[in-house]
């Protein structure tokens, strides 16, 4: 373990302790210490003796699962709470490095995910391509309805579960199972739908 | 059609109500209903209806899209790992993944169960070697671990027998076994736990999940243990949280809680879990949604008794399993026998427990029989007894002893810095010492009691017979078993394999060989331990001038001679001497590469150490807050680190930094609640610190209620007569009377010195200076006549007991004199 990594992890544990005392403001200096240590988490874990059959998106991800250790010891609401702000940074983060590839480079529709074929490594769906698809949709979403983009964010790239959506949102469960089911919708189409997604909807 | 865009939001309230209303009528239904619901605006119908075309297929998109763009899956079908190819994931864990997998070097057929570790800091040299140990454990109801290696991205993998079952709990679920079905599976358990103890592996995190059941040819169920000794091999801080303490707390032991040596009792408590929730489908604890209060409740409270949880009503905490028996027979069937047999497997210190699984088996195996049990019911003499309170170190130090020997040898197979001819050497004794143990059955040798010393006895027998043609492997385990004998205080024999792998080494390396080296300061440090300081003195310095020769005063070998001659000199009574040296080791070790973290941090503790002995708290200070610094980085959060802070307390307030130092104690104080509950004795060792740092700047108002709450633990846990009780009775007073109520902060004190006289006698040192403190404080609140005569009966006493020229004498003195009570 580097020392980089345990001091941002004292100072994540920092916030979780004053956010376990009841700061509510340190879930808002959270978020980029927490962007950091993702980054930095996933990073290290990257460097490892071969890249030939590792996904970096599993690495992002493994950095997650072990950030969102961190919050064992909260209680479930404040766990939740920093579960919610990982997630966003998690989103980021893989946002990032999907940009990173350059995958834009490539040109193209990259807001277009051919639904027939999503699995990893083909050519027309790398991850990277639904990520950043994905983003930009959501995008439109929050600004639609920033709630549902939040359960995105927490259900999608959070992989938290329904509860614990509802708790870091301060919604109801069925608030959060609702507002999943109508945003998973939305984003489907969103995704599906025409070649020029920034033009403004003639119709409707 | 587009997506609704941002710019029509204001028609997404109704097209949110509508799809959700809509979501709840029948499909053929849902176009009339839109149609009537839209009249004025049909582009609305026609957006909540694509977006219910889109809901049939969304969710399994998603699903799809979630595997891409966070996938737990590293390894893909067909993939290569080292000579397996997988062919699919069976499951994943907190750990890592699991897949099927086959070799494709034809070294043998059959499928395995491949454990990919998500990839942890922990260290793959020292996964690689322990999973030898691990292969070893050959037992049909373990399941075999044949291989490990590194993928090659570095993740540490498993092969293993592929194992098909269920889980033991949701075995006897499902074929609805009765108590005595139960126990007899659970008989196997034992046995198979007991074996792997004999070969020296601990389980550690034993679970239902890890305890499989299946079927054999025979059709009768076959019980097979997984990932045994796995925990261990991944002791990891990614992957465990707080060191040893597994990701679940359920089955986790007291000890494992709080983050302290894990032994077989360990395995010994979870099989006493696993078997409580086979016969009662419920945890000994109730199930908070808090980790912090489920631990709490593991340190604190009694389990509840097994007859009595199910005859409970069960509305609140309903049975996890179908229970073996309708639960008012159930209740008469565990009330006796099993309920004090699994109170005993859950006992809170590890030496009331079983002492091994085999007994745990044999006792239900008398239940089953119609024999007495061995287990009694618990009464408080039993408890708090002489008996447990002789052993506890002694079984403690059995058990660490004997995982050290494996253990320790197998860190010296990693080490980077051990040279290739002894990566060989130990190599072989660790080959050696494990099929020496593991051979041994500890329940033959001594009478049915696996007794670590006659182990210990028998393995020397075995190096003396079995390993003359290998002389260096041999003095490599004497010194490793001497080492052991140590910790059991049997010094003799300690010595003479000491001293004996002494002698081989000399005549096959010669005198100047790092081995040679290595004997000489372990044979010092016995002399030390045993008072014998000039031997001690004499071997320290022949090693230190041996290893000069060499390589100079730089290695971490020579450290450890310079460390032990400071050691030696502080013991002897002259601590400043003692400095310079202790200072020198800890240069030496912070700049040896092969000097562990802990090797730094243990000359460093001493270094601390030797400052606050001598009152020179300025440089103690900045020691111990670099000991807490890494305390605090290595640990978190962990009873090592609020100790560490303390230490560093206590030098603070010798310092007079008394808002410092309250900080600090203030900081221990929360970790320690957080780890150890709210009424452990070190949480009234912090509340006493905070306080005394508080009534130190004048502050005893404040100190007066945390004194308070320090009695109540302490009395709670001690008793009334105890010398803790007494010291907080004194506090307690003392700052009652400094803030203001003098009655009741005399009448305190007064209590104080009575606990003292009843727990040390009446002319005690602890005592005297209690009741002294006492007269100063009658003499200060205008109170000389019944400050005087206690005076005057102190003095001579206080001389007695200190020496006339002692501070309390002295202190005594003035205060008589003052008075004009002093004696002729």
């Amino acid at each position: 373990m580097s020392d980089s990594r345990s001091s941002a992890s004292s100072e994540v544990e920092r916030l979780l302790d004053a956010l376990r005392g009841g700061d509510d403001e340190a879930l808002d200096r959270l978020f980029p210490v927490v962007y950091d240590e993702l980054r930095k988490l996933a990073h290290a874990v990257r460097r490892g003796p071969s890249m030939q059959t590792l996904n970096t998106t599993a690495l992002v991800h493994e950095a997650y699962i072990r950030l969102a250790d961190e919050g064992a010891n909260l209680d479930f609401e404040g766990r939740s709470h920093f579960l919610g702000v990982a997630a966003k940074a998690m989103r980021h983060v893989l946002v990032d490095h999907a940009r990173k590839q350059g995958a834009v480079k490539r040109g193209g529709n990259l807001d277009r995910v051919d639904l027939s074929d999503t699995l990893v490594g083909t050519a027309s769906g790398s991850p990277d391509q639904h990520v950043l698809a994905l983003d930009r949709a959501l995008d439109r979403l929050e600004v639609l309805d920033g709630r549902k983009a939040r359960v995105v964010e927490c259900r999608f790239f959070g992989e938290m579960s329904v509860e614990e959506t509802a708790a870091a949102l301060r919604v109801s469960t069925a608030t959060v199972k609702r507002d999943w089911r109508l945003a998973q919708a939305w984003l489907y189409r969103a995704l599906a739908e025409s070649d020029a997604p920034d033009a403004p909807a003639a119709s409707l | 059609m587009e997506t609704m865009d941002p710019h029509d939001d204001d028609r997404w309230p109704r097209v949110e109500a509508l799809f959700e209303r809509a979501l709840d009528l029948a499909r053929r239904d849902r176009d009339a209903f839109l149609v009537r619901e839209t009249l004025d605006d049909p582009t609305i119908a026609e957006e909540v209806r694509a977006l219910l075309d889109a809901d049939i297929e969304a969710g399994a998109f998603f699903d799809r899209v979630a595997q891409a763009v966070t996938p737990r899956d590293v390894l893909d079908a067909g993939e290569l790992t080292g000579p397996y190819r997988v062919l699919d994931r069976l499951g994943a864990g907190g750990m890592g993944t699991v897949y099927r997998a086959r070799r494709v070097d034809g070294a043998f057929e059959r499928e395995v169960a491949l454990k990919v570790f998500r990839t942890g800091g922990g260290d793959v040299r020292r996964f690689l070697a322990e999973r030898q140990t691990l292969a070893r454990l050959d037992h049909p109801s373990i399941a075999r671990l044949y291989d490990g290696g590194v993928t090659s991205d570095g993740r540490p993998y498993f092969a293993m027998e592929l194992v098909e079952g269920q889980p033991i709990t949701t075995y006897a679920d499902t074929h609805e076994l009765d108590v005595d079905d139960r126990l007899r599976l659970f008989q196997q358990v034992c046995e198979a736990v007991q074996f792997a103890h004999s070969r020296l592996v601990v389980h550690r995190d034993l679970k239902p999940s890890n305890v499989m059941v299946a079927e054999g040819d025979d059709g009768a169920p076959r019980v097979k243990l997984l990932d045994f000794g796995i925990a261990k091999v991944l002791d990891d801080p990614d992957l465990t949280v707080g060191g040893s303490v597994p990701r679940t707390p359920a089955y986790a032991a007291p000890e494992q809680v709080r983050g302290e040596e894990v032994t077989t009792a360990t395995d010994v408590y979870a099989l006493g879990v696993l078997l409580y929730e086979l016969l009662t489908g419920r945890r000994p604890y109730r199930a908070a949604d808090e980790r912090a209060a489920f631990e709490r409740a593991i340190l604190e409270t009694e389990p509840t008794r097994p007859s009595t949880a199910v005859s409970a009503p069960t509305e609140s905490d309903p049975p996890t399993l179908t229970l073996p028996a309708p639960s008012e027979r159930l209740a008469r069937r565990l009330a006796g026998d099993l309920d004090q047999i699994l109170l005993k497997a859950l006992r809170k210190e590890p030496p009331a427990r079983y002492r091994s699984p085999e007994a745990f088996g044999r006792d239900i195996e008398r239940h089953l029989d119609g024999l007495p049990v061995e287990a009694r019911p618990e009464s408080v003499g039993y408890r708090m007894g002489k008996f447990v309170r002789r052993h506890r170190g002694a079984v403690a130090a059995a058990s660490v002893g004997l995982s050290a020997l494996v253990v320790g040898l197998g860190v010296a197979l990693w080490q980077g810095q051990v040279a290739a001819v002894e990566r060989d050497r130990a190599e072989r004794a660790s080959a050696f010492m494990v099929d020496l143990l593991g051979e041994f059955d500890p329940t033959r040798a001594s009478g049915g009691r696996a007794d670590p010393e006659a182990v210990l006895d028998q393995a020397v027998e075995r190096i003396d017979a079995g390993l003359v043609g290998d002389p260096a492997v041999q003095a490599q385990l004497y010194d490793h078993v001497g080492q052991i004998y140590q910790t059991y205080a049997r010094f003799d024999d300690a010595e003479r394999l000491i001293r004996r792998a002494l002698d081989l080494r000399r005549s096959l390396f010669g005198e100047a060989d790092p081995s040679v080296v290595e004997s000489l300061n372990h044979l010092a440090w016995l002399c030390f331990v045993r008072g014998d300081y000039d031997g001690a003195d004499s071997l320290y310095a022949r090693a230190l001038a041996i290893e000069e020769a060499a390589s100079g005063r730089t290695t971490n070998a020579a450290a450890a001679s310079i460390e032990g001659q400071g050691l030696l000199l502080r013991a002897q009574g002259a601590p400043q001497a003692a400095i310079p040296l202790v200072r020198e080791a800890l240069a030496i070790r912070e700049a040896a590469p092969e000097a562990t973290p802990t090797d730094v941090a243990s000359t460093r503790n001493a270094l601390a150490a030797l400052y606050t002995l001598t009152g020179r708290h300025a440089e103690a200070v900045p020691l111990l807050e670099q000991v807490v610094a890494e305390r605090r980085a290595t640990l978190g959060r962990h009873v090592h680190t609020a100790q560490a802070l303390t230490d560093y307390g206590a030098a603070l307030v010798a310092q007079s930094d008394f808002e410092a130092a309250a900080a600090i104690h203030r900081e221990a104080l929360a970790i320690r609640r957080e780890r150890l509950g709210d009424s452990h004795p070190h949480v009234a060792q912090s509340l006493s610190h905070i306080g005394w740092a508080l009534q130190s700047q004048a502050r005893a108002a404040e100190a007066e209620p945390l004194y308070r709450e320090a009695l109540a633990i302490r009395r709670e846990h001690f008793g009334e007569d105890h010398t803790a009780v007494g010291n907080s009775l004194l506090l307690l007073g003392e700052a009652t009377l400094l803030s203001g109520d003098v009655e009741r902060g005399l009448g305190v004190m007064g209590e104080a010195v009575r606990a003292f006289g009843r727990v040390l006698g009446e002319d005690h040192s602890t005592t005297l200076s209690a009741e002294l403190r006492l007269a100063a404080h009658l003499d200060a609140v205008g109170r000389p006549e019944a400050a005087r005569p206690l005076a005057a009966r102190l003095l001579p006493q206080l001389r007695e007991a200190f020496g006339p020229e002692h501070d309390k004498a002295r202190q005594a003195q003035a205060l008589a004199g003052r008075l004009g009570a002093g004696p002729s």
